[in-house]
């Protein structure tokens, strides 16, 4: 099935490699899908926790327990 | 067949450019040479950086556990291997300066469990962006390497979702509107889009050998 015909989309006239750069130009293409995104930002801010943790560790910082009150 | 030409204009002049599968080592190198645009006032520039970093991080991330491919056969191994398997890779665009390869801008994509191609990122690098030398038409030219590759993979679905600021491209790009927050690239699509850069390419680049256009 041809999805766009299936859409309320429309065809356009198709406009030229030049036109296209020329647009290119003034918006540059710097795109990212949000979740993506939202996923990638994540996973960074996983790996500087799992980092800051090694590095404590690596530091000598021991782990701290809680105190139980008798 | 690792490699997907396209054309850009540098400094006033047309020149080849490549699109090809990145592997750690050149994503590694890639993340460096962001180092010195990092503090650019410039809002676009620093979003190419921080994309490309999170694109980096994910690709690892996937890497880690295996999902993750640096070369079209890697890619089409992990096919064969499982049909439904999910597989990242980044894609990254490079033109010739003098006598090494300076890149221009990258794609981080993911091959679906339905066997699509979707697009998660689609950064320009930088040195592309310049005041100084404009790299010009490179984000729909890694489009066109795209498309390149799903004929290669016989996908017949390129998708991603589309923002605010990438719908307008979008509906350029493939004479549809309006595009909202999903643009799809299928076979009409992916032949507009290899016309357009067969006007002007060189005729290697349209023998069927080389990239599978029409």
């Amino acid at each position: 099935m041809d999805y766009h015909n299936g859409m309320t989309a429309k065809r356009t006239k198709p406009v030229s490699l030049e036109e296209l750069w020329d647009y290119e130009d003034k918006n540059p293409v710097v795109f990212a899908s949000p979740r993506a995104l939202a996923e990638a930002r994540l996973i960074a801010r996983l790996e500087r926790t799992k980092r800051n943790h090694r590095d404590a560790q690596a530091n000598g910082d021991s782990h701290r327990h809680k105190a139980v009150a008798a | 067949m690792n490699k997907f030409p396209f054309q850009v204009k540098a400094g006033g002049l047309l020149q080849t450019a490549l699109l090809r599968f990145a592997s750690k080592a050149e994503i590694q190198r890639y993340h460096r040479s962001l180092s010195p645009f990092a503090r650019q006032a410039s809002t676009i520039i620093r979003d190419a950086v921080e994309f490309t970093r999170l694109a980096a991080k994910r690709w690892r991330y996937y890497a880690s556990s295996g999902e993750a491919a640096e070369s079209l056969a890697n890619l089409q191994r992990k096919v064969q291997r499982d049909s439904t398997c999910e597989v990242a890779f980044i894609m990254v665009a490079t033109i010739r300066r003098e006598r090494h390869d300076l890149p221009v801008g990258l794609a981080y994509c993911r091959r679906t469990w339905c066997h699509h191609l979707a697009l998660d990122f689609l950064a320009l690098h930088p040195h592309a962006l310049g005041q100084r030398e404009r790299v010009r038409g490179v984000g729909s030219g890694i489009v066109f390497g795209l498309v390149q590759l799903a004929r290669v993979l016989r996908i017949p679905r390129i998708w991603g979702e589309a923002t605010v600021n990438s719908a307008p491209f979008y509906e350029k790009l493939l004479a549809i509107r309006p595009v909202k927050d999903l643009f799809i690239i299928e076979a009409p699509e992916m032949a507009a889009i290899a016309e357009r850069q067969k006007k002007i390419s060189d005729p290697i680049l349209v023998s069927p050998t080389t990239g599978g256009l029409p």
